[in-house]
């Protein structure tokens, strides 16, 4: 019997690899990719994603020199564009942890196209998160201050502050996001250094592939691992987002001291996260011939994510408002009315525009299933998610004494800065779609129908089913 | 040990040698020792350590540290502690207004300027200008050495040619033609300088001497010298009045005596509850612009200057007809000067003259006082002191002095410019000799005097800077600033007090007295000491009772105490007006005048922080904000919005005034609460000089209005017009929002932050403030209610809490708990605390562009906002510093615990610690901490393409060195990326708690305590800052915090805080509401 025509009818899932490839077909794709020279669209695109981070290093070194008050920041908005990056980018960070994690525990099989891509997409955009919070600060040279060190002159963190819980979230949630995607490129890397044809790449791969021979010892603790880390890192996609809500939530300050903030933030998160992984995903499926592997099921099912937290999103931004007139406190009425028809109104219109009525046209299966929607629809929802905390960091400029009102402008360098983390991140990105298998090349046979105990092998016409006993 | 000397001791280990048990030597498990100090790290905490140190190691090159000299005594003074500030009294002048003075000095450095509270004009008050002063001793900017036609010179080679010069004056040609010599002086009221000019006139015989200050008191000295027959000043004690009618006058805030003034009449404005009802005096301010006083009234209408003349015989003639006698002089011209006058001004003038003729409801005051501004012409002063006269005030309350200020036969200060002027003009004048003062910059545009000056032959000049006159002055010789040199002073009322210089002149430089000495050439100078100090106290030992052993000891006592012990002569006891004189000012038609957008009144206003220029390179003061419009760093043509409208200009446009054929280029700013149609300029900006003024690259500040101020109108100018000009020009504005009601509807979100009523609100709910009611509306009458009928909102009392306050006998009662009150209705806001702030904390200036960008470190700012409707609207003001919270919303959220709470109750800040996350200053829900965007402090670091642009004979980097001088040292200089913040001035509390802990007994520690003030508060010429213990309830911050008027702020979010304030109470007529309907 075969699988494929079993499950061809609506009422079952589609398949999660098309074409019906055979297992060599899927390692010879997905390594032909790492493996072929690199062609010049590669070598430009990696070279103006280089540039533009020398770029961020520029704005980083000029920063370090005349300090922070080349920021457009000012006395009520002591925070700008730096904090709404990191949000922005630690919240792009979520998507991969928790496709590989939160899915791999709800067996959702069809991650195994996108965990390795995704996972990738969390570290690179974890580390230009990590940038902000460590520019950011008047003393650059101090900033270490905020890890608990040992020293002589018996200095501490305050653990009560939620900037020192964030240090703590999100670097736990890099440390294990890393393991985590190491553990998982450990079968792939071997089969590079299997194939290698360079000294160079066998070694350089075969140092990362630490020994695996691929014995079913391998296998069992491979999996074991592999299970221990999902587990360890599902927490850590709902922590490290609410840790973050806290820098606001635990504040006084109207339009930030709200208990919404965790869920809100993790779903603002989730949703900005699958669109970073559409936004990359559409263009690099077709680039790299990858159509088979990242189907259009996994576009839509991605798709179909994005619109519910989408909808979260906007009921959360519906409730703000709600509690806000229900507090019956006039700061905080003020916060949300100055929000959506103060100077900073067109901000707020942007981010609803695009965070809240963008995503529900994913409700049009056509729409859902077009690469081409899903493609701008992402970078809508990115846009939207960035203005998101935009909105949320600019409340300072009103709140409770009027005289202090002022209003906040980024500078050029907050522009070129926040325009440099692209470059840090596609720096990474292409350098990892060149080196590293973009799919889990283990993980994604376990998917195919081969992988299947009861496969009935490439004898289309075999009718007895049981053939191979 | 070794008591036996012969025999050698061997030892194995120190403790054997000392014969200590220790370790392993002694007790195996030793109980009562410290055992990580003495037996070295464990290997645990040799890891940390190690660990720690080459993390430190690492960092220690990553650090930048400001370079350090230390500049040690090399013979140490006499009675000066190095650490411990001594204080000096002094004074000092501008113009005729004369302060007392005490001066802080640290280690030779005077640092900080707070006002003599023993001296019996300014009471220990000061201005924003008297804190600032101390940064012009230090300005690079100023003129360092001699000059001749702008080429540098020694010292040597200029006292040379001036004793030559003037041997050649002295000799027998130049006697034939002797008025070819003239002296063009600023005022100074110095019995020595004034009487080293008499002997100049008779040396050079013919010589003519003029005095020249661009604000000036022409007007009011012409009016009473009519009514006296010599010239005279006027001193008031506006406190001891029930009513004040200012009229155009803004005595409170920048006139003469300002701070004296405002200390007199605030000490009253407390509602006296004493037998019955609550009363209090009342304020009623006739002007056309927005002046201070006009904040603090209770009564203000709004009359273009030129219509206050008319108002003025409005008054007499009221006051003649609730039947109090007005000599003829007055009652003849009464109807016709008054034509022409509104009929809302008529009312205004009839209540207010029925409330000058009451007898006052408050025992022992006088019941009326009017006080006239300088701007006004002399016959509203006149007027002024006959109705003040006619009001049989007991008990001083204006008192007329004899005019210590100027020589007899003083030309006064438009009609000497003039005259001197004309000769220069003429070709009459060969030598102009100009000590100080810059009056090519201030006089009224249509003398051109810079032109006229060119025309003698030769100019020496006196000069604090290389200004716009002593650059085209032939010869400019470097003036001393108040603090370098000898000197002495005699205020209006008589009061002298000896000017003590805190240091030698930096640069060397001349004080005005030794100036003319030099120019007379026959005082030799003493082979040792100050030439100066020689002539002073020659001048005073040469005055009767100068003589014998008493003199030093009374010389002694007078710079000890900053005051002679006795006034010169006392206030005239003449009860007698010559009333004739008053015919000789009526004299003319009096034009009415229908004001239109096309036909405006120009109104020139002195600076309140720059004056007529002089402190236009002083960082501080140019910051500090103009405390109506709250403009930084520029003025500009001030207009009400309905004249706006009228004219189709808004903020930042670019426009031209014009009056006759003059006319200046400007910007507009829209202030409601002028009068229509009235164009306000402030002079002292647009200074064309080299100016040094850190962070500043722009050439000029603001822009100068004296083209346009004309000799004959150098006060307001009628026929005004306003063309539009191109484009925008960008103001720096500290506060963008101007009320506590954002959105403008009332009620809901209008914020509750100065809880301001009436007396009759006061009497209706005593508890007012702490109920937290919203401010009142337009002058007087109940608490109106929504526009929806409802009430407004009270605020819940705050919510259940978490961290609830501490019980009774933990924390914050024990020990010394710091508190502090301010008293919104002794606020003028007058920027004094600000400034004050400013200097005694090492705050620096950060320049136009980063005001502009929301950047000004102000630890003290102050708030102002608008009430009421947008024509007639009322000002209050409120100082807003660190409010010490106890549940402080900043201490929780720093991650690396810079700022935490002492045991006093402090909000303190580690500057050190802090890396400068500004989490802190985002949750601080008053918005007062600072953040050091630069590193601001540095002059030379050049962040923001700063050129310094000092003296070109000095090497720049010594200017660092001369700026570093002002600092104080008690407090951090603070480097780029800190968080800033008020502390209470806490070095001052450590140095008080330091002296009561040596105190001899626990009394004089108490006093110690108590009598400590803030920067701020003793600043404050009203005195309505008060510091002090909270956990002794005798001490006067406890006995404020009774007040009834006494409120926190935000006490919805349970901050606790230690600063609170006192409610406004206005007293305003309740006539004057009922009229509005």
């Amino acid at each position: 019997m075969s699988a494929q025509s079993k499950y061809t009818g609506s009422v079952f899932p589609p398949d999660l690899v098309t074409g019906n490839p055979s297992f060599g077909k899927v390692t010879d794709t997905i390594c032909g990719i790492v493996e072929a020279k690199p062609n010049f669209t590669w070598l430009a695109a990696w070279t103006l994603a280089a540039s533009v981070l020398a770029m961020l290093g520029g704005m980083i070194a000029y920063l370090f020199w005349e300090g922070t008050g080349i920021w457009g920041l000012n006395n009520p908005v002591g925070w700008g564009w730096a904090i709404v990056n990191f949000v922005f980018w630690v919240g792009i960070g979520h998507a991969g942890t928790l496709i590989s994690a939160i899915l791999f525990l709800f067996r959702q099989k069809w991650r195994t196209a996108i965990n390795r891509f995704s996972e990738a997409m969390t570290i690179f955009a974890v580390i230009c998160a990590l940038v902000f919070p460590g520019i950011h600060v008047g003393r650059v040279w101090a900033a270490y201050w905020m890890l608990p060190l040992p020293n002589q002159m018996g200095m501490w963190p305050n653990f009560r502050s939620p900037l020192l819980w964030d240090v703590f979230a999100v670097s736990t949630y890099f440390t294990v996001s890393l393991i985590f995607w190491y553990v998982g490129l450990i079968p792939d890397l071997a089969t590079l250094r299997d194939r290698a044809k360079s000294k160079f790449a066998y070694y350089a791969y075969g140092l990362f592939a630490v020994g695996w021979r691929g014995a079913n010892r391998h296998w069992q603790n491979y999996e074991r691992a592999y299970l221990i880390f999902a587990a360890i890192a599902t927490p850590l996609v709902l922590s490290v987002h609410s840790v973050v809500s806290f820098d606001f939530a635990v504040s006084i300050i109207p339009g930030w001291h709200t208990t919404i903030f965790p869920p809100y933030f993790v779903a603002g998160a989730i949703f900005s996260g699958f669109a970073m992984v559409n936004s990359l995903a559409v263009p690099c499926r077709k680039i790299f011939g990858l159509e088979d592997y990242m189907t259009v099921h996994h576009i839509e099912n991605m798709n179909k994510i994005i619109c519910v937290t989408g909808t979260m999103v906007g009921y959360a931004y519906a409730c703000e408002f709600f509690i806000a007139w229900y507090s019956a406190s006039p700061y905080e009425a003020f916060a949300f009315v100055n929000r959506a028809f103060g100077p900073y109104a067109w901000a707020y219109w942007i981010m609803v525009s695009c965070n809240v009525i963008t995503p529900q046209l994913f409700w049009f299966k056509k729409i859902r299933r077009s690469m081409t929607w899903t493609f701008i629809l992402s970078i809508f929802v990115n846009i939207g998610m960035w203005f998101e905390r935009f909105v949320i960091t600019s409340s300072l400029h009103r709140d409770f004494i009027p005289s202090s009102w002022d209003y906040y402008s980024p500078t050029i360098i907050d522009i070129l800065t926040f325009v440099g983390s692209f470059g840090l991140f596609f720096t990474l990105f292409i350098l990892f779609l060149k080196f590293l298998p973009a799919i889990a090349i283990a993980e994604i046979k376990g998917v195919m129908p081969h992988a299947d105990p009861h496969w009935s092998g490439y004898h289309q016409h075999d009718e007895e089913g049981e053939h191979h006993g | 040990m070794s008591t036996e000397k012969n025999e050698p001791k061997y030892w194995t280990s120190l403790d054997q040698l000392n014969g200590v048990k220790n370790g392993a030597s002694g007790d195996e498990f030793p109980t009562n020792l410290v055992v990580e100090d003495m037996d070295g790290p464990t290997r645990r905490h040799f890891i940390g350590i190690m660990g720690a140190s080459m993390t430190m190691a690492s960092m220690a090159g990553c650090i930048r540290r400001p370079t350090e000299r230390i500049m040690p005594y090399a013979r140490m003074p006499e009675d000066v502690l190095p650490g411990v500030p001594s204080k000096y009294a002094s004074a000092v002048n501008i113009g005729a207004d004369v302060y007392g003075l005490l001066v802080e000095c640290n280690d030779g450095r005077p640092t900080k300027i707070d006002g003599n509270a023993s001296h019996t004009q300014n009471k220990g008050g000061t201005s924003a200008i008297h804190q600032a002063m101390v940064m012009d001793l230090y300005d690079p900017a100023r003129l360092r050495t001699p000059r001749n036609s702008q080429a540098p010179i020694t010292w040597e080679a200029a006292e040379k040619a001036i004793a030559a010069h003037f041997a050649d004056f002295a000799g027998p040609q130049r006697k034939k033609n002797p008025k070819q010599l003239a002296f063009l002086s600023e005022q100074y009221p110095s019995p020595t300088y004034l009487a080293m000019q008499k002997r100049i006139q008779n040396r050079y015989p013919g010589a003519q001497w003029y005095t020249y200050e661009a604000v000036s008191d022409d007007n009011e000295q012409i009016g009473l010298q009519a009514l006296f027959g010599k010239s005279v000043r006027v001193l008031n004690q506006p406190g001891r009045a029930h009513t004040v009618l200012a009229l155009d006058s803004d005595f409170l805030g920048s006139g003469n005596n300002a701070s004296g003034n405002a200390f007199s009449w605030m000490a009253q404005r407390e509602p006296t509850t004493a037998g019955g009802d609550p009363k209090m005096s009342r304020l009623y301010s006739v002007e056309g612009v927005f002046s201070l006083t006009g904040t603090c009234a209770d009564n203000r209408l709004r009359l273009p200057s030129h219509q206050i003349e008319a108002f003025a015989f409005a008054v007499a003639d009221e006051i003649r007809k609730v039947g109090t006698v007005l000599p003829g002089e007055v009652t003849s011209v009464t109807a016709k000067r008054m034509a022409g006058l509104s009929d809302e001004a008529k009312f205004f003038a009839k209540v207010v003259a029925e409330d000058l003729t009451t007898t006052s409801p408050i025992p022992n005051l006088a019941s009326g006082l009017v006080v006239v501004g300088r701007r006004q012409p002399p016959v509203v002063h006149a007027l002024a002191a006959i109705i003040n006269h006619a009001l049989a005030q007991p008990g001083m309350v204006t008192s007329y002095y004899d005019d210590f200020s100027r020589n007899a036969g003083d030309h006064g200060d438009m009609a000497g410019i003039k005259a001197l002027t004309a000769d220069l003009n003429a070709g009459k004048i060969d030598t102009l000799v100009v000590v100080g003062g810059n009056p090519t910059y201030t006089a009224p545009g249509n003398l051109n005097f810079g032109e006229a000056m060119k025309k003698a032959k030769h100019t020496i000049c006196l000069a604090d800077f290389p200004d716009e006159t002593s650059k085209t002055a032939t010869w400019a010789i470097p003036k001393t600033h108040f603090l370098e040199g000898w000197g002495d002073l005699v205020s209006a009322d008589g009061t002298l007090t000896i000017q003590q210089p805190m240091i030698a002149p930096l640069h060397g430089a001349w004080t005005p007295i030794e100036f003319l000495a030099r120019i007379l050439g026959d005082e030799p100078k003493p082979a040792k000491g100050d030439y100066t100090y020689h002539l002073v106290r020659k001048y005073w030992q040469s005055q009767p009772r100068g003589q014998g052993a008493a003199f030093d000891r009374q010389w002694n006592q007078w710079l000890h105490d900053g005051r002679m012990n006795r006034s010169l002569k006392g206030p005239l006891m003449s009860t007698r007006l010559k009333t004739e004189g008053f015919r000789e000012l009526v004299r003319g038609e009096l034009k009415t005048h229908t004001l239109s957008p096309t036909n405006l009144e120009v109104v020139f206003v002195a600076d309140p922080h720059v004056h007529d220029g002089r402190f236009g390179n002083n960082s501080l003061l140019l910051e500090a904000p103009d405390p109506i419009s709250k403009i930084s760093w520029d003025n500009a043509a001030v207009i009400n919005p309905a004249t706006a409208r009228a004219l189709g200009v808004e903020n930042e446009d670019r426009v031209s005034i014009e009056v006759g054929e003059a006319n200046v280029d400007i910007v507009i700013w829209v202030v409601p609460g002028l009068a229509d149609n009235l164009v306000m300029l402030t002079m002292g900006y647009g200074r064309n000089f080299d100016s040094y003024l850190p962070y500043h690259d722009s050439g000029t500040v603001g822009f100068d209005v004296n083209p346009i101020r004309s000799t004959d109108t150098p006060d307001f100018a009628l026929g005004g017009r306003l063309v539009k000009g191109n484009g925008k020009y960008e103001i720096a504005n500290v506060q963008d929002y101007n009320s506590q009601d954002p959105d403008g509807e009332g009620g809901f979100d209008s914020r509750p932050h100065v809880r301001e009523t009436t007396v009759a609100g006061y009497k209706a709910d005593p508890e007012f403030a702490a109920r937290g009611l919203i401010m009142h509306g337009p002058s007087g009458g109940e608490i109106p209610k929504k526009k929806n009928g409802e009430n407004y909102v009270v605020f819940h009392p705050p919510e259940k809490t978490l961290h609830p306050p501490p019980a009774k006998g933990a924390q914050y009662d024990k020990g010394y708990q710091w508190g502090m009150v301010i008293d919104l209705n002794k606020c003028t806001g007058c920027n004094a605390c600000l400034v004050a702030c400013m200097v005694e904390n090492n705050v620096p200036a950060v320049g136009k562009d980063q005001v502009r960008r929301g950047r000004e470190m102000h630890w003290l700012r102050m708030d102002r906002y608008f009430t009421g409707d947008e024509e007639n609207p009322e000002i209050v003001h409120q100082p807003m510093s660190c409010g010490q919270c106890e549940n402080a919303p900043c201490e929780n959220v720093c991650p690396v615990q810079a700022t935490a709470h002492s045991p006093e109750g402090l909000n303190d800040m580690a500057y050190n610690r802090c890396i400068g996350t500004r989490y802190c200053a985002n949750n601080c829900p008053f918005k007062v901490r600072r953040f050091n965007f630069y590193n601001y402090t540095n002059a030379s670091s050049r962040w923001d393409g700063v050129t310094l642009r000092g003296d070109e004979l000095v090497d720049p980097k010594n200017d660092d060195e001369l700026l570093h001088m002002r600092w104080n040292p008690d407090v951090t200089v603070r480097f780029r990326g800190v968080m800033e913040k008020c502390t209470y001035c806490v070095q001052r509390i450590t140095r008080a708690k330091r002296q009561a802990k040596m105190a001899d007994s626990p009394r004089a520690a108490k006093r110690i305590i108590n009598e400590m003030s803030m920067a701020c508060g003793s600043a404050c010429p009203t005195g309505g800052i008060t510091f002090g213990d909270l956990n002794d309830p005798k001490s006067r911050v406890s006995l404020a915090k009774k007040n009834n008027r006494n409120y926190q702020l935000l006490t919805e979010l349970n901050l606790r805080t230690r600063t609170s304030y006192l409610g406004m109470v206005r007293n305003p007529n309740p006539k004057l509401a009922k009229q509005k309907g």
